[in-house]
């Protein structure tokens, strides 16, 4: 390297030459060197200069971001509140009005219901359950007007209680219809025990119980889960007028029965759906014949 | 370090993280971006997400944690200046670092330069430092050293002949 090179560069360094007089007497590349030295001067600068304002911006933004968890926080409690209020509120207005379910069917109609321990519970035409959702958890029980078949699962005992008397199971599937002089309950699985009238009984399996004017008979069932939630209505030895009165909720008629012995007995069973099928399977058999008006059916003895 | 407070929450801990780790973090950064005010942007950015995860990161792994982040950041804005350039193809040949003003400086060369300084005789090296690195005055220089500005000036061009010499080709 010339030596005169070096001193241009401590006096270009220095600013005591321009750029334009170095260049005259030293060349291209020579020039070049100058520039990349007193650049890497001035980085060497910047990284070693101190990053106390750094820090300090760092502190300022920080700080920003530290303010904003307080109004959350703040905001946080007045929301929690406000949801305490509310949750008191409505769980106050629960426990005194809505503790009390009540779920029933119009004519013809079926519903399904699915308790609050996964227990199932048919609903036929015209019928009713109530239970307490709010002791449901302690005591398992309900009140039935009508026909309902359960599905139980298993836990404590389960009541289903009725005008006519109470069925109780452990988890199990049972049918009970209970209507104004009629109670009847099958079991189809597991055990369930029918208190009526001071009289207990224990029916297991395929047994059933009916009580049609306080006169009781024991029942042999051989079908696997009542007929009408297959859209039948299955009566076994039963009064003419209790079929009667199912065939009124289930078709929503009303049925003139003045002129017939309503204490025959019937078995057999019915289509819920066809109402012209109903009536003929029900009283073709037992000589009788109807005529339909419009939501009214007149009974007559055949000749 | 202190072993007695490792939070780095802490604020003196999170300050002694800083100055422990942040320079050497500029230069890997610098090193990076090849320009210093995005290094300085990043550097700042890194912190900040280090004092937000203060509980997620023990003492002993914030150094790589640190660098972990700083490197993300730089991969992300790669990958954004990436996308830039793409849609900026056909209408501006715009590249900061092919402009002919810029002087890549390589870290080897960056190295080779502060070796050279630190070599200088110590009178000149003093002078050097205090006046190009430290961005002193002359006059303040003289102050501080208690001798004359005709003497810093020599000491000057004497340091700046030496430097020229020992870098030799670039």
């Amino acid at each position: 390297m010339e030596e005169k090179y070096k001193a241009y560069f401590a006096d270009w360094i220095e600013g005591k030459i321009t750029d334009i007089e170095v260049k005259k007497n030293i060349p291209e590349k020579e020039f070049l060197a100058f520039k990349k030295i007193n650049a890497s001067f001035e980085v060497i600068a910047q990284l070693e200069k101190p990053l106390d304002t750094t820090l300090k911006n760092i502190k300022k933004t920080v700080k920003i971001n530290k303010n904003k968890p307080k109004v959350i926080q703040l905001y946080i409690k007045w929301a929690m509140s406000v949801a305490a209020v509310f949750v008191l509120f409505f769980g106050v207005k629960n426990y005194l009005t809505a503790s009390e379910t009540y779920i029933l069917t119009n004519y013809g109609e079926q519903k399904t219901i699915a308790l609050l321990d996964g227990s199932e519970v048919m609903l036929n035409a015209k019928s009713s359950i109530k239970y307490n959702t709010s002791s449901w958890k302690n005591k398992r029980e309900l009140f039935l007007d009508g026909e309902a078949y359960f599905k139980v699962t298993k836990g404590s005992t389960f009541t289903v209680h009725t005008k006519n008397g109470s069925v109780t199971v452990l988890g199990t599937q049972f049918n009970v219809n209970s209507t104004n002089n009629y109670f009847k309950v099958v079991c189809y699985e597991g055990k369930v025990k029918v208190v009526e009238n001071n009289k207990t009984n224990i029916l297991t399996p395929g047994k059933g119980i009916s009580t049609i004017n306080s006169i009781q008979n024991l029942l042999k069932i051989e079908a696997q889960n009542p007929s009408w939630i297959h859209g039948e209505s299955t009566f076994n030895n039963t009064p003419l007028a209790f079929v009667i009165t199912a065939l009124e909720k289930q078709f929503n008629v009303s049925i003139d029965k003045t002129a017939i012995d309503k204490n025959v007995k019937f078995t057999g069973s019915f289509n819920n759906k066809k109402l012209n099928l109903a009536l003929l399977t029900v009283f073709k058999p037992m000589y009788i014949s109807y005529k339909i008006e419009g939501n009214k059916i007149i009974l007559s003895k055949q000749k | 370090m202190n072993n007695l407070n490792k939070d780095i929450c802490n604020e003196s801990t999170y300050n002694k993280v800083f100055n422990t780790y942040a320079k050497d973090l500029k230069r890997f950064l610098y090193f990076k971006y090849h320009d210093m005010a995005s290094a300085e942007d990043v550097l700042q950015d890194t912190f900040i997400k280090l004092w937000q995860n203060c509980t997620k990161v023990s003492l002993e792994k914030v150094k790589s944690y640190l660098y972990t982040l700083a490197n993300n950041a730089f991969l992300d804005i790669k990958k954004h200046e990436n996308v830039v350039r793409k849609h900026q193809k056909g209408f501006v040949n715009y590249n900061e670092s092919e402009s002919p003003e810029f002087l890549m400086i390589e870290e080897e060369f960056l190295h080779k330069v502060e070796r050279v300084i630190a070599s200088l005789p110590e009178k000149q090296r003093e002078v050097f430092v205090m006046s190009r690195i430290e961005k002193l005055k002359y006059k303040e220089i003289a102050l501080k050293l208690n001798i004359s500005v005709k003497a810093i000036e020599k000491r000057m061009r004497n340091a700046l002949i030496v430097i020229r010499e020992e870098i030799g080709d670039v």
